[in-house]
């Protein structure tokens, strides 16, 4: 082979030998513009109000009396009883869930409404890398704008308390065991739900259909029985929140599954749920016309 | 007639009234609309609701049957305003919730995504009008699964209870009309403002539902953190609880969990609702639109 001949072998087929090497370099490029594209977007603005929600919360609880007079973060203990209601019902219930309904959905649904998916399609890109690059994309940027807000709740929690207890709770390991949990809570979230609405978003044409019935099944967890708890997402979620919480009269109260079972629940539905992503994405067919 | 005089002039001739105009907007919205089967089976299944309903006044009404069932009637619960409210309107709410869900925040979009909002305002038809025959759509069809087989429960209660039952229980065909009609209506200009802000229709139901969520969420935690029931003014379902409770003279402890929450307050959120979803509507509605 002479210099010209390879040259032009080169310029016709850059760097493009099947490999870990390139699926690597696909995958991150894949992952750079979706990242981009989560978190600064036209729709990522409802992601932001969503977080900033919890975050008002906060900054006005800080400050303001209750119906008594008296501050509702009138002692730590009770401070973090309200941090823990708020992020089981306010964060994990509404602002993860909504959030990651929008920002997983729109990986595959929201290309598809735009026409765009094609240009992905026609890439030489296994459907495989694009659907993990897809998904550790819509992973990171929920991940970073709920993981934030769950920071910076957590932070305001001390406001009224001073840098003083703040600092003690950081020595003493209450506050970095339970913004850990929470931190970790939040991700699992992410990727639980984040794998469900990727799934659907592929699946349905009209996604609003296994937001309502995922979000009614979550809704009303309490109320099943134990044989049915386990097939939702948040009852291994809210096993491993830092302080227990009561969840009314009508509950059906069952031992929370161990952490491990938990964790590894979590990654098993995230890994089906992306393989049956791949699946679907691997038989799509698409037409615009249709949607 | 020289060539330069027979330049464009507008139609001068007699125009047809304004609520006819307003009302073909109407048909063609109510035609699109039917032309689901999804939803023209969910439709008839919210009718079924009232058979059931009728069926147990009857058989409440028919000694005979009720001994058959080996039911005592003294341990039936009375039908007054509280059988009412909890029986047939909260469920009727639901399916109200439901249907405007499904087919409110569809209607506009499309309309302003295809550029259709300068044809149709070239036209004699104002905002009003296009707003007004969209909302008929949904106005009609909620009439007809709530407070219309309301009604007719109603008057047949009144006719097999007898006595002077019709005179002590007129605030329910009342509080039946006027709860439904006002979820219908606050609930279809909000699911229109969504629809008005957002193009497509998929997302558009997802933000309509995701704001209804977010508000019953975001009211409770407001309540539980702060007490008192400062948050339930961004819970709307907590207004219409409220709401149905007093219109219906209703028994709070039989309906379950209303919130104390004064009646103005709830009717005043319904009215701010609709201002609100008003004014986003007027704006986003203009007869010229930036073709991209």
């Amino acid at each position: 082979m002479n210099t010209g001949e390879f040259v032009a072998d080169n310029v016709k087929a850059p760097m493009l030998t099947p490999g870990l090497s390139l699926w690597f370099r696909q995958l991150l490029a894949i992952f750079r513009i979706e990242f981009g594209k989560a978190l600064i977007s036209r729709r990522a603005f409802a992601c932001y109000a969503l977080a900033a929600l919890p975050v008002l919360i906060f900054a006005i609880a800080a400050f303001e009396l209750d119906e008594q007079g008296e501050p509702p973060f009138e002692s730590i203990e009770r401070a973090r009883q309200i941090y823990g209601y708020i992020f089981s019902s306010l964060i994990l219930g509404a602002v993860i869930f909504l959030g990651s309904a929008s920002i997983f959905t729109t990986l595959f649904r929201g290309e598809i409404l735009d026409r765009s998916i094609h240009y992905y399609l026609l890439t030489p890109v296994r459907r495989e890398i694009l659907v993990t690059a897809k998904f550790l994309a819509g992973l990171a940027s929920a991940f970073v704008l709920f993981g934030l807000c769950t920071l910076i709740c957590f932070l305001l929690l001390y406001l009224p308390f001073g840098m003083e207890q703040l600092i003690s709770d950081i020595t003493s390991g209450i506050a970095i065991q339970q913004l850990g949990l929470y931190l970790g809570i939040t991700l699992l979230a992410c990727m639980g739900y984040g794998s469900v609405f990727m799934a659907t978003g592929l699946l349905f044409r009209n996604p609003l259909i296994p937001i309502m019935v995922v979000a009614s099944w979550e809704l009303i967890h309490f109320i099943l029985p134990p044989a049915l708890k386990v097939f939702s997402i948040i009852f291994y979620l809210k096993g491993l929140l830092p302080i227990p919480l009561d969840e009314g009269p009508l509950a059906v109260i069952v031992s929370p599954p161990p952490v491990w079972v938990s964790i590894v629940g979590m990654f098993g539905l995230s890994i089906v749920t992306v393989l049956g992503t791949i699946f679907l994405l691997k038989r799509l067919e698409v037409k615009y016309t249709d949607e | 007639m020289a060539i330069f005089q027979k330049a464009y002039q507008g139609y001068a001739g007699p125009l047809s009234p304004p609520m006819s105009r307003t009302l073909v907007i109407f048909r063609y919205a109510l035609a699109d609309v039917f032309q689901s089967r999804l939803f023209v089976a969910f439709f008839f299944v919210c009718l079924l609701l009232s058979v059931l309903l009728m069926c147990f006044i009857y058989v409440y009404h028919n000694l005979e049957l009720l001994l058959q069932f080996e039911v005592v009637p003294e341990e039936l619960m009375a039908i007054d305003g509280t059988f009412f409210a909890f029986t047939m309107q909260l469920p009727q709410n639901g399916l109200l919730f439901l249907m405007i869900l499904a087919i409110g925040p569809t209607m506009i979009s499309p309309d302003i995504r295809n550029n259709a909002m300068p044809l149709y305002l070239s036209r004699p038809i104002n905002k009003s009008s296009y707003i007004l025959g969209k909302l008929l759509v949904l106005v009609f069809l909620g009439s007809l699964i709530s407070w219309l087989p309301g009604l007719l429960l109603f008057f047949l209660q009144a006719y097999l209870g007898g006595g002077d039952w019709l005179g002590n229980n007129l605030q329910i065909p009342v509080a039946s009309m006027a709860t439904s009609l006002t979820w219908i209506i606050s609930l279809s200009l909000l699911a229109f403002a969504v629809s008005a802000r957002v193009n497509s229709k998929a997302v558009a139901r997802i933000v309509f539902f995701g704001l209804l969520m977010l508000g019953s969420i975001l009211g409770e935690v407001i309540e539980e953190v702060f007490g008192g029931w400062g948050g339930y003014i961004v819970n709307v379902f907590a207004a219409l609880e409220v709401l149905t409770t007093a219109l219906y003279n209703a028994d709070p402890d039989v309906l379950g969990f209303v919130p104390k929450m004064p009646v103005e307050i709830a009717v005043m959120q319904f009215f701010f609702l609709v201002v609100m979803t008003l004014l986003i509507l007027t704006r986003r509605i203009r007869a010229f639109q930036v073709v991209s």
